[in-house]
C-alpha cells in the first residue's frame, strides 16, 4: 500500500492509499493521519478510490483518524496490555461535525464499510474535489 | 517429594500482568490468586466497589489452577455480576497456559510480542465450544483454523436460559490480536450468553452488548457479531447482525439465501442501530455463518475466494449433514488457498434441521466441532 499527504489548506489534508489496506499496514494509516493533525490538519480527506482490498483493520485505521481528529488518542490494538491498560481513557465516536470525509471507495470496500454500518458515520464523496469543498464549508 | 508452587514457575510480574488485565476487564471484582499452600500471590481488589449490584454480591467462586495432575494453586472471584464465572474461567486457563509451558521448560516464543500473541491465541482455543448442545432434529458442526499471527475469531451454539427449546448460536470476529482480542472475544461471548437470557431478540442482545463494550470496555478493538436465535420445535430464526457477513440460508433444494441484517459493528457508537430478521427453517435446510477468514482467504495467485464462491459451494452441498456441509466448505477453501498460509482465522458454523424421516432412520447428528490446530500448538490438557 502506497499513502500520499497533500495539504490543499493549513487546516486540511487529503490523505490518499494505494493498493490493499489490512493487518499488516493499517498503523501506517493511523500514523499518516496523526503527522497531518500534528502538522496542523484539522480535517483530513480520506481518499479510498486507489484501494484494491480494505479489510476489518481499514476500519479501525479510519475510526483512530477520526479520535485523533477530536483530541483523542485512539488505543492501541498493538500494544496488547497496553490496550487493556487503557480502558476508560477513550470515548466512542458519535455524529459531531464531520472532520473526517471519506472520497471514492470502490463497490468492493464500500460494501465493507457499509456492512460495518461506518457509512452512515463518515461522509462519502466521489471524488477529492467535492470532499474539498465539503471540508471548506464545514 | 516437594510440591510445585505457583509463584515459582510464573514470575510475579507475569502473574500481575494477567491478573491486572482480568481486574481491567471487570473492574468490580475482587481477585485473589493463590499458591498451593493457600498463601496469596496476588489481590486486586475490585476497583468500583458499591456499584448497584454490590447488595446482590454473589458467593466467591473459586477454581483450582493445575498442569497435568498437579496442584499449582487456586484463583478466587468475588463479584456482583453473572460475568464472575466467566471472568474465573479466563484467568485460570491463562494461568494453566503460562504456567504449562513454565513446567515444560518451554519458553512460548522469542520476543514478548510473539510471546503474547502465543498466549492469545491459546486463550482463544481453550474458549472454543467443545460440545454443541444435542437436540433431537438439529445437527450442528463447526469449523475453526487459526492464522498464525492475526485473528479473534469465534463461535458458540448455546441452550438459551438453560432451556431446551431455544438455541443461541454465534458467529463473532474481533479487530485485533494477541491477549487484548483474546480477552475481548472471551468476553464478548459471555456477554452475549448472558444478555440472550434476558432479551427479546438477538438484536437487542447485540444492542446490550454493544453498550457494555462502548462504556464499560473502550478496548478501541471493534467485533463484528452474527446472532441467532433458533426456535427449535417451529425453526424459526431470528438474526441479527452488527457488521458481521451474511449468514447463509441453505434450502432443501440447493437455493441459496443471503441474510444480512442491518447493524453497526460492536465497540464503535453508543447505537448500532441493529434490527432482527425473522426466516423460517424447513426440514432439511440449513443455516451457514462465516468469517471473512473464509471469504477473504487467498490463493497463491492472490486472489479472493469471495462470496460467490461460497455460495456456489453451499448449493452443491445441500442435502448433506451439517458435517458434509462444513467439510465441503473447508475443503473447497483449502484447494483455493492451494497450500498459501491463512492470513486470517478462518471459522464456519452450520445449524441444519435434519430432514423428515425418509425410511425409518434419522441421521446420527453430529455435534461435535473440530478444529484445525496451529502446526506449533503443543498438547492441552483436555
Amino acid at each position: 500500500m502506497d499513502i500520499t499527504t497533500d495539504r490543499p489548506r493549513a487546516d486540511l489534508a487529503v490523505i490518499g492509499l494505494t493498493g490493499e489496506l489490512d493487518g499488516s499496514n493499517f498503523e501506517e494509516v493511523i500514523e499518516a493521519g496523526r503527522a497531518a493533525r500534528d502538522g496542523g490538519a484539522r480535517r483530513i480527506v480520506l481518499d479510498l478510490g486507489a484501494l484494491t482490498y480494505m479489510g476489518s483493520s481499514g476500519l479501525v485505521a479510519i475510526h483512530s483518524i477520526s479520535l485523533l481528529l477530536r483530541g483523542q488518542e485512539p488505543p492501541s490494538a498493538e500494544n496488547g496490555w497496553q490496550a487493556i491498560h487503557d480502558i476508560g481513557n477513550a470515548e466512542a465516536v458519535d455524529s459531531e461535525p464531520a472532520v473526517l470525509l471519506l472520497v471514492g471507495p470502490p463497490p468492493s470496500i464500500e460494501r465493507v464499510l457499509s456492512r460495518s454500518g461506518m457509512l452512515g458515520l463518515f461522509p462519502v464523496h466521489p471524488d477529492r474535489a467535492s470532499a474539498i469543498d465539503a471540508a471548506s464549508l464545514a | 517429594m516437594r510440591p510445585l508452587r505457583l509463584g515459582e514457575l510464573i514470575e510475579p510480574a507475569v502473574l500481575a500482568d494477567l491478573v491486572e488485565a482480568a481486574a481491567a476487564l471487570e473492574p468490580d471484582h475482587d481477585i485473589r490468586v493463590l499458591d498451593v499452600d493457600g498463601s496469596i500471590l496476588v489481590a486486586a481488589p475490585a476497583r468500583e466497589p458499591g456499584s448497584p449490584g454490590a447488595t446482590d454480591r454473589r458467593p466467591s467462586t473459586s477454581r483450582p489452577v493445575s498442569s497435568g495432575s498437579h496442584r499449582l494453586g487456586t484463583i478466587e472471584i468475588d463479584g456482583p455480576t453473572e460475568r464472575t464465572w466467566a471472568l474465573t474461567e479466563l484467568l485460570g486457563r491463562s494461568i494453566e497456559l503460562v504456567a504449562g509451558e513454565a513446567l515444560h521448560g518451554r519458553s512460548l516464543a522469542s520476543t514478548a510480542f510473539e510471546q503474547e500473541l502465543a498466549i492469545g491465541r491459546r486463550i482463544q482455543l481453550s474458549l472454543m465450544p467443545r460440545r454443541f448442545p444435542d437436540l433431537p432434529g438439529w445437527e450442528i458442526a463447526a469449523a475453526y483454523e487459526a492464522a498464525r499471527e492475526v485473528g479473534g475469531d469465534f463461535y458458540d451454539a448455546f441452550l438459551i436460559g438453560g432451556r431446551s427449546d431455544r438455541l443461541g448460536v454465534v458467529v463473532g470476529d474481533v479487530t485485533g490480536k494477541g491477549i487484548a482480542a483474546a480477552l475481548l472475544m472471551a468476553d464478548t461471548r459471555a456477554l452475549i450468553h448472558a444478555a440472550a437470557d434476558h432479551a427479546d431478540t438477538p438484536s437487542d442482545s447485540l444492542g446490550r452488548v454493544n453498550r457494555i463494550l462502548v462504556h464499560e470496555r473502550a478496548s478501541g478493538l471493534f467485533v463484528t457479531v452474527a446472532h441467532g436465535v433458533i426456535d427449535v420445535g417451529t425453526g424459526s430464526l431470528t438474526l441479527a447482525s452488527a457488521g458481521h457477513d451474511p449468514v447463509h440460508l441453505l434450502r432443501a433444494d440447493g437455493s441459496v439465501v443471503p441474510i444480512e441484517p442491518a447493524g453497526r459493528l460492536l465497540g464503535m457508537v453508543d447505537d448500532i442501530a441493529a434490527g432482527s430478521t425473522r426466516h423460517s427453517i424447513e426440514p432439511g435446510d440449513a443455516v451457514v455463518g462465516h468469517t471473512d477468514g473464509v471469504t477473504e482467504a487467498r490463493s497463491p495467485e492472490g486472489g479472493f475466494y469471495g462470496e460467490d464462491r461460497l455460495r456456489s459451494v453451499l448449493a452443491a452441498a445441500a442435502g448433506g449433514s451439517a458435517d458434509a456441509i462444513v467439510s465441503a466448505v473447508m475443503a473447497d477453501v483449502a484447494g483455493f488457498r492451494n497450500g498459501a498460509e491463512p492470513s486470517d482465522d478462518l471459522t464456519l458454523l452450520v445449524v441444519r434441521r435434519t430432514p423428515v424421516d425418509r425410511s425409518g432412520g434419522v441421521d446420527a447428528p453430529q455435534t461435535t466441532p473440530f478444529h484445525v490446530p496451529l502446526a506449533s500448538r503443543s498438547a492441552d490438557p483436555g
